[in-house]
């Protein structure tokens, strides 16, 4: 255990593929489906960020790879490279290590980004889990005499269904009757207009991904931006990538109800290691009375159960529709590490409006009430043009 | 919606104590459960200690419990702690598993209006990657939240078991470690040595030898805080003995030589984790390794009963080291609840966190054998002193 680990910064895309299945395998042992090089491979072929250059620290333990730590270093404007994560802010992103091994793993990933050139000024976990060793081990094994300052500045609520009752008609013998009452009714209206549930297969991935992106749209329709949206092309070629590699063995799972042969409310989900992730869904508004949404959510909880899975998670946000299917709760956080050097109070003064800005918005939820803040996000939409 | 109820009385948390000990072995905290904090209570408290425990309730059935207590004493500063931080770390307060931010925000809602009404939490080697520094201070009630104050970090090794077979797990291990661990255990039986686990009969005695050479193992080697609780140490590793020994969640492991303990160590188990809680050998038979043989049977039993993980406790010591395959760090930190006399408690704690800062900085800016230089110095002193 306590025999030093070897580093390497990798930043040739073809040294990561070589090491993607030794990384998928640690993906699926720590359930951290979004981690997995699938996803955060694809998404660095279609959306990496402007001058952005692949920073991945892989660990190995002799041959064994026991850790990796897929950072993508960007430039943000003169004298500062944030070290973020492949993948954006993918929920439950961040470095992975074999169960216990996060610590000296943390010790060689720090070691090896101190000695990077070209060097990080900051280390940007978004959308991390709250209950990751990684920040706090990063910090306390950074070389050198300074420890680089932490700052945990968002937590964001992430509604989770524990899948331990062991089948889907236990877990609903679980929730209460009101919840069985009305989901057995959305079960039935749907049946009674025909709906179909399905999951997607190789022959109908394209259109079903198509369709997908139309539903999730529509449910933006002057509502704001969804980060979706706005990247409509390169997600579906990132969906797309995924699929072809993991449609057949269930970790790409996208569901769709469909009324008379039309997709009216879509739900996309990774899987790794008993762990389902959902990543966005959509549905037709015109449908909504009907519950599709629900009724698709649901199809895929009771797929779960018949997988073996043992956790899904709605993702970050607390939306009435994710705690009506919740038993509990494992938030992400946003957090930031600043590297020593010489240019750290600079590095500082640079982050610190975003820090306060985000500070003062969670600030202003706990001084106002429900009621106060929704009074301020309407007028907020109208000042933008939403409303 | 959940309810909190704020418990006052040894006897109101003792009332709890089939429902709690379920909370324990389903967030698999031995050191948590309820036959152990109530041995505490019993018999280790501190004088003047005040219960302030937390139980929250869906419904009829408890989903959290705090088992706080207000300490006598925090220096001006009012605390809640959590009991048995003297014996074993990793506390925490328990929870349905995925549930402990709804938990949290009604243990905060009960505290905020707990009388004596707490200036600070303390979390006192709970794990660095829980929910609950983070949950207390997201749902404490008001427009403020808590600074949380983190001091330090000590690493907690433990066995992962995941090999599923003892032999498989030695299989595992280096050539040397087989070969040498062989050799002890060969040596030891020769020499007619025993090793053996405390029955019902023979705890008290054994609990009293336990005392005996973890203080033999202390003398002229600085503070252990079991050395300082002596007989009641034992008396409350009886007391929950009566309610753990046969279940195997205690277990008292002896090793005996010509019919004398030589070496004993404690363990506690809930939910597949076996904690390590301590041990003591007698200096005399260092040449038979009595520590290392003692933890190796507890790694074969441990497979043998089916265990998920053999947690060794806060520290890393190198005898630990050779056995772990996993470090699962504690830390220590202050929440600071908002209150009029939040400054005046920040100022108590600055002392502390500076430090403990200190200590961090020199530790990272010295070498390995400086930091073996100043530690030595540091023993020398206190022991003049």
């Amino acid at each position: 255990m306590v025999a030093p680990l070897d580093a390497e910064v990798v930043s040739d895309p073809e040294r990561l593929a070589e090491l993607a299945p030794a990384w998928d395998a640690l993906a699926v042992a720590c359930g951290r489906p979004l981690c997995a090089p699938a996803w955060m491979l694809a998404w660095w072929r279609h959306l990496p960020a402007p001058g952005a250059r692949l920073s991945v620290v892989a660990v190995h333990d002799g041959e064994e790879l026991v850790a990796i730590a897929p950072f993508v270093a960007e430039p943000k404007g003169a004298w500062r490279i944030d070290l973020r994560m492949l993948g954006g802010a993918m929920p439950r992103t961040g470095p992975i290590a074999l169960p216990g091994r996060e610590w000296d793993a943390a010790q060689a990933v720090a070691g090896a980004l101190a000695r990077a050139r070209p060097r990080g000024d900051v280390l940007a976990l978004e959308s991390g889990p709250v209950g990751s060793h990684w920040p706090r081990a990063l910090a306390e094994r950074w070389p050198g005499p300074l420890r680089p300052p932490l700052r945990r500045y968002y937590v964001q609520d992430s509604y989770v269904v524990s899948l331990a009752a062991g089948s889907f008609e236990e877990w609903m013998t679980e929730k209460g009757s009101h919840f069985r009452k009305r989901m057995r009714k959305v079960r039935r209206d749907v049946e009674a207009l025909g709906g179909v549930a399905r999951i997607s297969t190789a022959e109908t991935l394209s259109a079903d991904v198509a369709a997908f992106m139309r539903l999730h749209a529509s449910r933006w329709e002057g509502r704001g931006e969804s980060a979706i949206v706005v990247r409509e092309r390169q997600l579906t070629a990132v969906y797309e990538e995924v699929a072809a590699v993991h449609l057949a063995d269930g970790r790409f799972r996208l569901y769709l109800l469909e009324l008379d042969g039309e997709p009216v409310a879509a739900e996309l989900l990774a899987a790794a290691g008993g762990e389902v992730a959902s990543i966005n869904g959509g549905w037709d508004e015109a449908h909504a009375k009907v519950g599709v949404s629900n009724a698709c959510m649901l199809h895929a909880i009771e797929d779960a159960f018949a997988r073996g899975d043992a956790r899904l998670d709605w993702g970050p946000g607390d939306q009435l529709f994710k705690r009506r299917f919740a038993d509990g709760n494992d938030p992400v956080c946003w957090t930031l590490l600043l590297v020593p050097r010489p240019r750290m109070p600079l590095t500082f003064a640079r982050i610190a409006p975003t820090v306060a800005r985000v500070e003062a918005r969670e600030a202003l939820k706990r001084a106002l009430t429900p009621q106060r803040q929704e009074q301020l996000r309407t007028l907020r939409a109208r000042v933008l043009g939403r409303g | 919606m959940l309810d909190a109820e704020l418990i006052a009385e040894v006897d109101g948390l003792a009332a709890l104590a089939p429902e709690w000990d379920a909370l324990a072995v389903a967030d698999a905290l031995p050191q948590m459960s309820p036959a152990w904090v109530l041995a505490w209570w019993r018999h280790v408290a501190p004088e003047g200690a005040l219960p302030r425990g937390v139980a929250v309730r869906d419904g009829g059935r408890l989903v959290g419990l705090a088992p706080f207590y207000v300490a006598p004493d925090g220096g001006g500063r009012l605390d809640y702690r959590l009991p048995g931080i003297e014996i074993a770390a990793r506390l925490a307060p328990l929870a349905v598993p995925g549930r402990e931010w709804e938990v949290a925000a009604a243990i905060d809602g009960a505290l905020a209006g707990a009388t004596p009404r707490p200036d600070a939490l303390l979390f006192e080697g709970i794990a660095v990657d829980g929910q609950w520094q983070s949950a207390l201070r997201d749902r404490w009630p008001g427009s403020l939240r808590p600074p949380l104050w983190r001091t330090h970090v000590d690493g907690s090794p433990f066995v992962s078991l995941r090999e599923g077979s003892f032999e498989a797990w030695m299989a595992a291990r280096s050539s040397n470690f087989r070969q040498q661990m062989r050799r002890m255990r060969r040596r030891f039986e020769q020499a007619g040595g025993v090793a053996r686990v405390a029955t019902r009969a023979t705890l008290a005695d054994d609990a009293a030898a336990f005392v005996r050479l973890h203080a033999s193992r202390w003398d002229d080697r600085g503070h252990s805080n079991l050395v300082d609780l002596g007989e009641r140490f034992a008396a409350m590793i009886a007391d929950a003995g009566e309610r753990l020994l046969e279940d195997g969640r205690l277990t008292l492991r002896m090793l005996d030589l010509d019919g004398e303990p030589i070496c004993a160590q404690l363990f506690i188990e809930a939910g597949g984790t076996e904690l390590f809680v301590n041990g003591g050998w007698d200096e005399r038979h260092a040449a038979f390794k009595p520590s290392l043989l003692c933890l190796l049977d507890a790694v074969e039993d441990a497979f043998a009963r089916g265990r998920g993980r053999l947690d060794l406790g806060v520290g890393e010591q190198p005898y630990k080291l050779r056995f772990a395959d996993g470090d699962a760090p504690l830390e220590w930190a202050v929440l600071l609840t908002p209150g009029p006399r939040l400054a005046l408690s920040a100022a108590r704690s600055t002392r502390t966190l500076v430090r403990s800062r200190v200590r961090a900085a020199a530790l990272r800016g010295l070498s390995e054998e400086r930091v073996g230089q100043l530690r030595g110095l540091q023993r020398r002193l206190r022991g003049a002193a």
